[in-house]
Order: structure tokens, then sequence, then C-alpha cells
């Protein structure tokens, strides 16, 4: 519910933008969230001990530098994994919104067999054969460890993992003036009609759209989209909004991670979903605009480990 | 003891109900009023979430640019909530069923509307981003067609009229449009054949955004439709109202339980106080048994006076209480003579008189003391002398009626007012008033009380048992000094009885009446008379004289007992001296004179002691055949001031020498008399100036002189 109010507050002060501004703080336990960085880092969640949520999430852009997301014994998932950063606000997770909050997010990776393939009672037990986690779970939750709890902390850490202050959302608040190119890029991404589905606090992350609207998409059975949970043919290849927060760092891009640069994932957008081949000036133009969106790290990673 | 148990439960009831109450208000009652206004509150937040939700949708398809963050935040908001109440307590209660029930139908429709607004902002993006696009691609147009071409501006102006009505369709929500956009769309498709590459590639794309629009509208519009119009609103409103009245009915309920827990605490605080008042009621009726029983513990029966008891009671509590005790002159006769049921009757009516008199400006209490002794007991000294006077005079002749017998009574009073001892020392007056013949009435004072004397008396007689059976009785010898040769003669065996500390000297007279008394005379003369024959057989030279008294000459026993030891030492019998008192009984029992007779026989002797200070018969001394005369001390002692004692004594003297009998004078205690006495011509003197009594005979030899 405080997110709710939060975005609320902000929500007001800029009634008819569809772009909302980060805001600059949230309210989170401190002690749960200090916990679930220490789980967020320790690769001993998963079942051979090579694999943290950190090796996806990485600490610079939330997101990975490869296409695909590498589980244990370097096996090679289905989809590129999305940002964790500002993901609190996003209205699901995953690509395809299978899960409703953070918490059960978090179960997710934990638990497939690519990913970190831990069971829950593998996950407690060598929780529980650490003393420092006994005694910090005891002393924040008050009792012994189980999953919930553990999911939870990784949740409460990640409520911290927000960039607010780019120079978009201080140009929105009035604090600072954006480039002409910057300008146009956001006055095109509206024209364009981007702004249809990348609306909201995360630009994106709050609606379920589909690739591939004007010009067809490649499509596999093991794309993670809206089909794989519903089964419904207009659902294929229609997948959660991606945020365009801190775009410049979360290379490769879409689901896949086809488009390793903006400019290429610019042409692919504009191709697919507007059938469209964007002139020079329009990329360069919509790319200052798209890079205007990186705000400053979290101050919960800069902290010394815990 | 059922009835106890009853009062212990009327009692933990009313406690366990009070608390039940207590509690029942405290936590359900107030906790229902509570969680229900909390829940109803919920429940309307979710109503207008949903109103809200409502807006939110028709403001999506309005504004181009939309922020779906607004729609989010409501489905969140509300699931949240939802989920919030289906984990209260309340809603479990199975008086909510019925709302928990519409509740869990109301959740799984709201995820099916929920899935429709997703699907909703899918297409609804679709469309706007081609409703977006179509006016671009038809200024695009403009620029890339080469529009001095009739047919490329006719594309251009079907793109106008595809536009327009896209424009009219999207705002006025209405699909009539459609098919002529359709239409236009179609013929436009047909015109695509000499076409440039450029402008083939804008055609095929402004077709394909018209396509999207063409496929999606209808759905777009139907679901928006079914979405305002959904039945979710009223469905959550008859949650809302299931849900006020399964409160309802709760609160009904717990005003009801309140109500039956009200009136079982009433009921049972009703039983308790009939119970305190019957535990009062008992309490006093208890009381009052109590208090008739002490009334009869404390009241004579027959008189209906106080009696001792309550005597003792109550002169506790006095600091100055005077006592007048009533005796009934030979009451013993009476009973006797008359039968127990006229001294009854007698005891009753002197009850009558002595309530009559009592004076009313003293506090007097009356009491019926002992059989016939009544007591009048003044709170505070009257005058006594004065009251004691009055009922003197009062009860001086009474003559009462009993069942026609005039019986004349007459009555000794005794007074008191030693208050820590009140009733033994007004018995002891009474007593000392009855013994005297002339006084009818005596009050207490110390000189009556010979209470002292009487343990004196004990003590004595104690003394005596003691020293004879521990033998502690010994013989002392006084020496008896002959007047002519000036030599001891005799000794006068004198009784003593040894202590622990030393020898004391038990006076004769007040011995004497106390051994007779005691009945042990016998055994004093028996002891004395061995140890003192012991004596004489050692000192061979001289005579020993010994005491009897009347009793044990008198006594069969006593005598025979002496006889027989005289017996056994018959050879020394002629120094030995019997004194008998001299008294009109030993003159007259012959028993007295045989016992004389014999011992003289034996060669014993004869002396009268003390002789003068009584009766003296001179003729029936004679008659005894009397050895010694010993003349009374208190002649000897007065011989120096008193002429008459002189004359007696020269008198008595005469009569010795005619009659041929020994004089010894005794209480000879200064020389001057000593000289009187040998003027006088005794022959023997005996006193502290000769000599005290030794534990053993003083001879001259040891004498001091």
């Amino acid at each position: 519910m405080p997110i709710f109010l939060s975005i609320f507050i902000y929500g007001k002060m800029e009634i008819n933008e569809p772009i909302q501004p980060i805001p600059l703080k949230m309210d989170y336990d401190r002690e749960k969230a200090l916990l679930g960085k220490k789980l967020f880092f320790d690769p001993g969640l998963s079942s051979d001990g090579t694999v943290a949520c950190a090796n996806c999430h990485q600490p610079e852009s939330g997101a990975e530098p490869s296409r695909f997301s590498l589980g244990i014994g370097q096996q090679e998932g289905n989809a590129n994994a999305p940002t964790v950063f500002n993901s609190v606000f996003n209205y699901r997770q995953f690509w395809n919104g299978k899960s409703a909050n953070l918490a059960d997010q978090a179960k997710g990776p934990m638990h497939n067999p690519v990913e970190m393939n831990g069971s829950s009672t593998r996950i407690v037990s060598y929780l529980n054969s650490k003393k420092e986690y006994r005694e910090r779970f005891e002393k924040v939750y008050g009792k012994s460890i189980d999953e919930d709890i553990v999911a939870d902390a990784i949740a409460e850490f990640e409520k911290a993992l927000i960039t607010p202050n780019s120079r978009f959302d201080r140009y929105l608040r009035g604090e600072a003036n954006l480039t002409k190119s910057e300008k146009r890029g956001y006055r095109l991404f509206k024209t364009l009609g981007c702004i249809t589905c990348h609306n909201g606090i995360n630009i994106g992350g709050n609606s379920y759209q589909k690739i591939g609207l004007v010009h067809r998409y490649k499509w596999s059975e093991r794309s993670p989209d809206r089909y794989s949970l519903t089964g419904r043919e207009e659902d294929k290849n229609v997948y959660k909004v991606p945020t365009l927060r801190n775009i410049e760092l979360t290379a490769p891009y879409f689901h896949d991670g086809s488009a390793s640069t903006i400019r290429e994932a610019l042409a692919k957008m504009a191709y697919h979903n507007l059938g469209l081949k964007l002139r020079e000036d329009e990329v360069n133009a919509l790319s200052d605009f798209l890079k205007s969106l990186t705000g400053q790290l979290p101050d919960i990673l800069k902290e010394k480990e815990r | 003891m059922r009835e106890k148990n009853l009062r212990l439960f009327a009692t933990l009831m009313a406690m366990l109900v009070g608390v039940a109450i207590f509690v029942y208000i405290e936590y359900f009652s107030k906790s229902y009023l509570q969680k229900g206004f909390n829940t109803l509150n919920d429940l309307d937040k979710i109503q207008l979430n949903l109103n809200a939700l409502d807006g939110e949708l028709l403001k999506s398809t309005y504004f181009l640019y939309y922020n779906y963050d607004r729609i989010n935040r409501l489905i969140l908001g509300t699931e949240s909530i939802v989920d919030d109440i289906c984990h209260s307590e309340i809603i479990h209660e199975s008086s909510f069923a019925d709302c928990k029930k519409r509740l869990s139908k109301f959740k799984n429709d709201f995820e099916k509307y929920r899935e429709s607004i997703e699907r909703f902002l899918t297409i609804n993006a679709s469309i706007k981003n081609s409703v977006i696009y179509l006016p671009r691609l038809q200024l695009e147009a403009y620029s890339r067609f080469d529009t001095t071409k009739a047919d490329r501006m006719k594309l251009i102006v079907s793109m106008s009229r595809i536009n327009a009505g896209i424009f009219l369709s999207k705002n006025a929500l209405d699909k009539d449009f459609l098919e002529d956009i359709s239409r236009i769309g179609k013929d436009m498709g047909k015109e695509m054949t000499d076409l440039e590459k450029d402008e083939y590639e804008l055609l095929r794309t402004y077709l394909l955004h018209l396509n999207i629009y063409l496929e999606n509208f209808p759905i777009y519009l139907s679901d928006i439709t079914s979405l305002v119009d959904n039945s979710i609103n009223s469905e959550i409103a008859e949650v809302i109202e299931s849900f006020k009245v399964d409160l309802r009915k709760k609160l009904t309920e717990v005003k009801n339980t309140t109500r039956i827990l009200v009136s079982l605490y009433i009921l049972s605080l009703i039983v308790l106080v009939y119970f305190i008042i019957l535990t009062d009621r008992e309490n006093r009726d208890l009381h009052n048994i109590k208090e008739k029983l002490y009334i009869s513990l404390i009241t004579d029966q027959l008189t209906g006076l106080k009696n001792r008891r309550a005597f003792a009671e109550d002169i506790a509590n006095l600091e100055h209480p005077t006592l007048i005790l009533v005796n009934i002159d030979r009451f013993k006769h009476f009973n006797e003579f008359y039968g127990s049921n006229i001294g009854d009757k007698v005891l009753q009516e002197i009850a009558k008189i002595l309530k009559k008199s009592v004076p009313k400006r003293y506090f007097v209490s009356l009491y019926r003391l002992g059989g016939d002794d009544f007591g009048l007991l003044y709170h505070c000294d009257p005058g006594l002398q004065r009251q004691i006077e009055y009922y003197n005079r009062l009860l001086q002749y009474i003559v009462v009626d009993i069942d026609g017998l005039n019986l004349s009574l007459s009555f000794t009073l005794g007074a008191s007012r030693e208050s820590d001892r009140l009733l033994e020392t007004a018995d002891i007056a009474l007593k000392y008033a009855k013994s005297s013949k002339r006084e009818r009435y005596a009050v207490y004072s110390e000189a009556l009380d010979n209470r002292k004397e009487i343990e004196q008396n004990l003590e004595m007689i104690r003394m005596i048992k003691d020293a004879l059976t521990q033998k502690k009785l010994i013989p002392y010898y006084q020496p008896i000094l002959n007047l002519h040769t000036m030599k001891i003669e005799k000794f006068e065996s004198l009784a003593r009885i040894s202590t622990d500390k030393s020898y004391e000297t038990v006076q004769p007279g007040k011995f004497l009446t106390m051994a007779k008394e005691a009945k042990l005379s016998g055994e004093i003369t028996f002891a004395m008379l061995g140890q003192t024959l012991e004596t004489a057989r050692e000192f061979e030279n001289y005579n020993f004289s010994i005491n009897l008294s009347t009793e044990d000459m008198a006594s069969e026993f006593d005598s025979k007992k002496i006889i027989s030891l005289l017996e056994k030492n018959r050879d020394i019998c002629d120094r030995i001296i019997l004194e008998i008192l001299e008294s009109e009984e030993i003159l007259d029992y012959g028993v007295i004179s045989d016992f004389i007779k014999e011992t003289k026989s034996m060669g014993c002797r004869i002396a009268i002691d003390d002789f003068g200070s009584g009766y003296s018969n001179f003729e029936k001394l004679l008659k005894l055949d009397i050895d010694i005369l010993k003349i009374d001390g208190s002649l000897i002692s007065r011989l120096d001031s008193d002429e008459q004692a002189e004359m007696i004594v020269r008198t008595i003297m005469n009569f010795a020498k005619f009659a041929g009998v020994e004089t010894i004078a005794e209480y000879v205690h200064s020389e001057k008399i000593l000289e009187i006495v040998k003027e006088i011509g005794i022959d023997y003197a005996q006193g502290y100036i000769i000599g005290k009594a030794e534990n053993h005979p003083l001879t001259d030899a040891e004498r001091p002189r």
C-alpha cells in the first residue's frame, strides 16, 4: 500500500503527464532489505552454489549483458532477464506477468531448474547451516527460516532498488531542462505512439502488449509470452511492456535479447509495431531522449557489504 | 451444608457471569462493532475503487496519452483490500457465511474483470497506436506521393475519409462508420498496382494499420461497453448489503446474549441478596437462642434470680462492689421437717420479699448464691452499715404462708467490701455472726478472719506428721533444781521438732491442741517416752518427767502402748514422772485413774502440771494419790509483784506439805523469784534462770553457775 500512496502523491503533481518521475525515496524495512541484499548476492541459494540472483541482475544495471540468462551448469534460459531496478513499480513481474509481486517473483528463479534449481528445503537447510543467517533472520523476523521470509527479504531489498533523479525526471519536476534533441525525441515518442504502451512511472511495465502488431515478430514455443500462460491464440507474442528506465545500461534488448543497441531496438520496434523505417535524425532524437532516462544507482548498492 | 454449597455456587455464578459480561462486552461487542465497521469501510473503498476504475477506463479511451499506472493502482488496491477482508476474522464467522459466499464470488469475478481490463489495455494500445499513426501516414503521403496524379490524390482523399471515419467512430464509440471505412480501404487496396516502391510501402503500412483498427475496434467497443457496464459494481453492492444484514444479525445476537447474561447476572445477584437476608435472619435467631441460653445459664431456675455464675461475671466488672449475704437460719431444718418441696417454696417466697426490698436508688443486683444464701450486690458502697441494719430490721421477723403453713423465719447476715474476695469474706462474716450468739449480722474485717491461723495450724500438723515419720521429733531436757540441796535432780522432757536449719520450739499449748485435733498426741507421747527412757537409762542419777495428755490415757490403744513400753523399762520406772494437766476430766474418768494406778504400781510417779491455773480440786487430787504438784508458771512469775499470787502459792504449799506431796515451781525466770520460791519452801524450781531446755540433759558439772 505505501507504494501506491507514494506514487499517488507524484501522480497528482503531474496529473496530465503520461510519464511520472520515480519517487526520491521508498519506504522499506532497512534490516530486512540488508538481509535481502546478502541473499541476493549469495550463490549458495542455487543447487550447485554457482548462481546468485545477482548473476543475471547485475548491480550496474539490474539486468544482464548476455542475451539469455545462464543458469546452473551454464544452461541457457529462454529469456533475457528484465532489470530488477524499479521493478517494484511494475504491475506484474516476469515477461508474461505470471507473478503478482516481487516476493512471488523471487521464488521463480530459485526453483527454475535451468536457473538456480533450488528446492525450498535445500535453500532453508543451506541458510540454517550459516550462523549469521540464523541469527539475522531470528533478529529481523523473530522466527526460524522458511522460504516465505527468504523471498520477503529479497523483495524488501528490491523495493530499495530505485533509480531516481534521471535528467528526464528532473525535467518533469521542472528542475532541469532537456537538450533540443532530447525534447524532439520525447515529442516523437508521443507522436509515433510509443507512449501508448510505454507510459507510467516505469515507462512500461503496466500493461501487456503485442510485439509485431504491424509486421509479425518471430515466435517459438519457448517464447516467454502470455500465450505460455493463457494458451489463447491472441496472446502469442504478448509480453509485459518492458521498462525504458536506464535503457542505456540494459542492453541487449527485448525478451530474446535480439537487439544489442538502442538504435537496433528502435528500428525493430518501428518496423514491427509501426510498419515504419525511422529516419536517421529520428533515431538520433529518440535515442537521446531514451538516454535521458538513466537515473542514479540505488543507495543500498553503494553501501558496504553487511 | 447443601445450602452453603448453593450459596457458594450463587456467588461464583455471579462473579463468573460478571466477568463474562465484561469480557463479552469488552472483546466481542466492541470488537464486532469495530471489526464490522472496518470491514464495511473496506467494502465501501472497493466500491469507490470500482467506480473510479470505470472513470479511468473511459479516460484511457478518450485520452490518447494515458498512464496505465492509474488503472493498475486501482486494481492492485482493490485486490489488496479484498485479500485483507478475506483474511479478516469476522468474515469467517458462521454469521457471515452468506456474505463470505458472495465475497468469494466477487473475488473470482473481479479476477475475470481484471483479466478483461488487461486484455482491453492491449487492444486499446493497438487501436491508439494505429489511430495516432494513420494521420501521420496521411501527411507522409502528401510529401511522398506525386500529388499531380489524380489517382494518387484520390488515395490521399480516401485516407482523409478513412481518418475522418476513424476519428468519428473512435470518439463516438460507434462501429457504424466501420463499414464505410472498410469499403474505402478495400477500394484503396485495388488501386495499389502501379505505385512507386516507397508509395506502395506507405500505402501498405497504412492499410495494415487500418486493418488493425478494423479488426480490433469491434472488440475494443464491446470490451469497453461490457467493462463499464459490468455487473461487478452491483456485485460489490450486494456484498455490502449482505454484510450489513449479517452484521445487523450478529449485533442483534450479541445484544441478545448480553441481555441474557445481564439477566443471569441480576438473577444471581437476587439469589445472593436472598441468601444474605436469610443468613442475617439465621444469625439473628442464633443470637436470640444464644441470648436465651446465656440468660438461663446465669439464672437460678428455682427463684428466677441471677445465680452464682452471674455473680462471678458481674463483680468482675465492678470496682467497688459491696455484698450482703442473707442466710436463712435453720433452713436445713425446714427441708428435713417439711420436705424439700416446702423448702423450695420458702426460697421462692424469700426471693420475692428480697426483690421487693431492693432500694431503688442504688444499683443493686439480687442473686441466689447457694442453697439458702441470697446475695445483695451493691455496685458501689452504699453506706454498708445502714444497709445491713436496714435488712436486719426488715428480716427480723418474717412469717411466710406456704400451703397454709405459717412458717416464721429468722435470718443471719454477713457483709463485705473486700472486692478481691467478696463472697468468701462475706461468708466469713456470716459464719462469725452465726457462731456469735448475740449478733445477727456482721461486717467483715480482718479481725474476723481466722484464715491465717488455719493455715498455721495446717502447717503445724503437717510439720508434726513429717517429724513423726522422719523421726525428727526429739526430746529437749530442761533441768529442775532441788532447792534444798541446790542440785539438779530432774529433767522435764519437752518435745522439739528438728528442722534442717535448727531446732524449733513447739509451743506446748498450741502444740497439744493441734496434736489432739489431728489425733496425733498418742504417737507424740509414745515417741517422746521411748527416747526419754533411753536418756534416763544413760543418765542414771536423774529423774525424768514427761507430759501426758488426757486423750493418751483415755484412749485404750494409746494407753496400752504406753504401759507396755513402761513395762519393758520397769527397772527405771522409779525415775520416771508422768505429768498430767490439771483439769476436770482427769479427776472424773475412771479410765484415767486406772491408768494412773497401773503406772504407779510400776514405780512411776505422777505430777500435776500447771497446778493453780484453773479449777483446782484439792479433794479429788488427794484421791488420785498424786506425788508432785507443778505450780502454774503464771502464779510463779507474778510472785515478785502480786501479793495475791504469793498468797495462793503459799496456800498450795501448805496443802502440799500437809498432803506429803513434792512441789515444783515453774517459770522461775529471775534470781528474785528464785529467792522467793526458796523462802516459801517449794522443793524444786524450773525456769530460765536454772536452765533452758537442751538437746541433752545438762548435769551440774556442765551447767554454768
